[in-house]
């Protein structure tokens, strides 16, 4: 039973460190909510079908996330505005004429600050696709969201990611 | 004409598609219109290599190494849940005698006590290592190093987790009903007529035969 679990540590553990980095910001928060979801792990996995194990801790990993950023004070500023959901893309002429190439060099650490002040569901499904390499189905299986819908979430997460790098609200 | 007249509902067209067109899911038809306008305009040019951009360097980002001190947390966490864990009340009759006691316990004190033995007799017959290093020693990387570690920290803990487990289960079905109650009983048997109920009597006596007195005062 040790031999089996310490494989499936081993198996994931560095994609729920990777997910927990990402959406919190943070090293010391990524380890605590790895650590719960690996005990979580160790107290389910035996429960949950093998097929649906990575969905699974996916899921949980989520989760953990919303709940240490649920215990930051800055977490109401976070919430996503219902108006803003439905905004559609300012259009490049409001940006004037401004420069919107970004330097190669710092556009990763920004991106990261960026990454981690994105609104949930957006940035869940940003780092699910385009850091982790998962494909909508399993992201909408994750999530529990359309199919239809993650794409156009997606799409929009991007989108305001790109205007906070541009806009230097990060 | 300026940028921003250029700026006109085919714009906005193309901005609506340009992450869809990145992600090569619009039909042909409509992936070339919006190549056609990129070429024409300035500004949705800029946007476009923009969200390539972003893209590009969403997809560079590192995958994180797990820290090892997460591992050893999450031991330690097992080691410690296995020990506060306890059986849930009933499951097991608190009336087993020795004779049935439940082949599981006795099974799982067995496999203890093989452990403790197999490992309490190497103590002794650990090798001893030499004062040089020779090419053996040479062979075993630092990776090997790190896993054995881990896999004896993973092992001890395991063995704790069944040890606790065993001694609950002793406890439980053997010690605390076989020897504890009887011999409580037999105690209170043994003592209480002999010692502690001529003890309350002599007291009750004396401090009864002391109110007459009282009363006389």
């Amino acid at each position: 039973m040790k031999r089996r679990f310490r494989k499936l540590v081993d198996q994931h553990r560095h994609r729920i460190y990777t997910f927990a980095y990402y959406h919190l910001g943070n090293r010391e928060e990524a380890e605590d909510v790895s650590q719960e979801v690996l005990m979580r792990m160790w107290k389910n996995w035996e429960e949950v079908e093998p097929a649906t194990l990575p969905a699974w801790i996916t899921r949980v990993t989520r989760n953990a996330c919303i709940d240490a950023l649920r215990k930051r004070t800055r977490y109401q500023a976070m919430v996503i505005p219902e108006e803003d959901c439905e905004a559609s893309v300012r259009s490049a002429a409001d940006r004037g004429g401004q420069e919107t190439v970004l330097d190669a060099i710092d556009i990763r650490e920004r991106l990261e600050k960026a990454l981690s002040a994105l609104e949930e569901p957006y940035r869940a499904i940003v780092i699910l696709r385009e850091i982790q390499g998962m494909t909508y189905e399993e992201i909408s299986e994750v999530l529990d969201i359309p199919l239809g819908t993650i794409k156009v979430y997606l799409h929009r997460g991007r989108r305001k990611l790109r205007r906070r790098l541009v806009e230097g609200t990060v | 004409m300026s940028q921003s007249d250029q700026h006109d509902n085919s714009c906005e067209w193309a901005l609506e598609r340009l992450e869809a067109h990145l992600d090569g899911e619009l039909p042909a038809d409509e992936a070339q219109a919006i190549e056609v306008h990129l070429k024409s305009c300035h500004l949705c040019a800029q946007e476009w290599a923009l969200a390539g951009q972003v893209k590009k360097a969403l997809g560079s980002l590192p995958q994180k190494t797990c820290p090892d001190r997460v591992l050893e947390a999450v031991l330690e966490g097992i080691a410690e849940d296995a020990g506060t864990a306890r059986r849930p009340a009933g499951l097991w009759p608190a009336r087993l005698r020795w004779g049935i006691l439940r082949p599981a316990t006795i099974a799982t004190a067995l496999i203890v006590v093989l452990a403790l033995t197999v490992f309490i007799s190497r103590q002794g017959r650990l090798p001893v290592l030499p004062d040089e290093k020779t090419e053996e020693m040479e062979e075993i990387s630092p990776e090997a190093v790190a896993i054995a570690k881990e896999e004896v920290k993973w092992t001890f803990a395991y063995i704790g987790d069944i040890g606790r487990r065993a001694g609950l289960a002793v406890r439980d079905d053997a010690i605390y009903p076989h020897v504890v109650t009887p011999v409580q009983h037999a105690v209170d048997e043994a003592i209480y007529p002999r010692v502690v109920a001529p003890v309350q009597h002599a007291v009750k006596e004396a401090f009864d035969g002391r109110k007459p007195d009282r009363r006389s005062r």
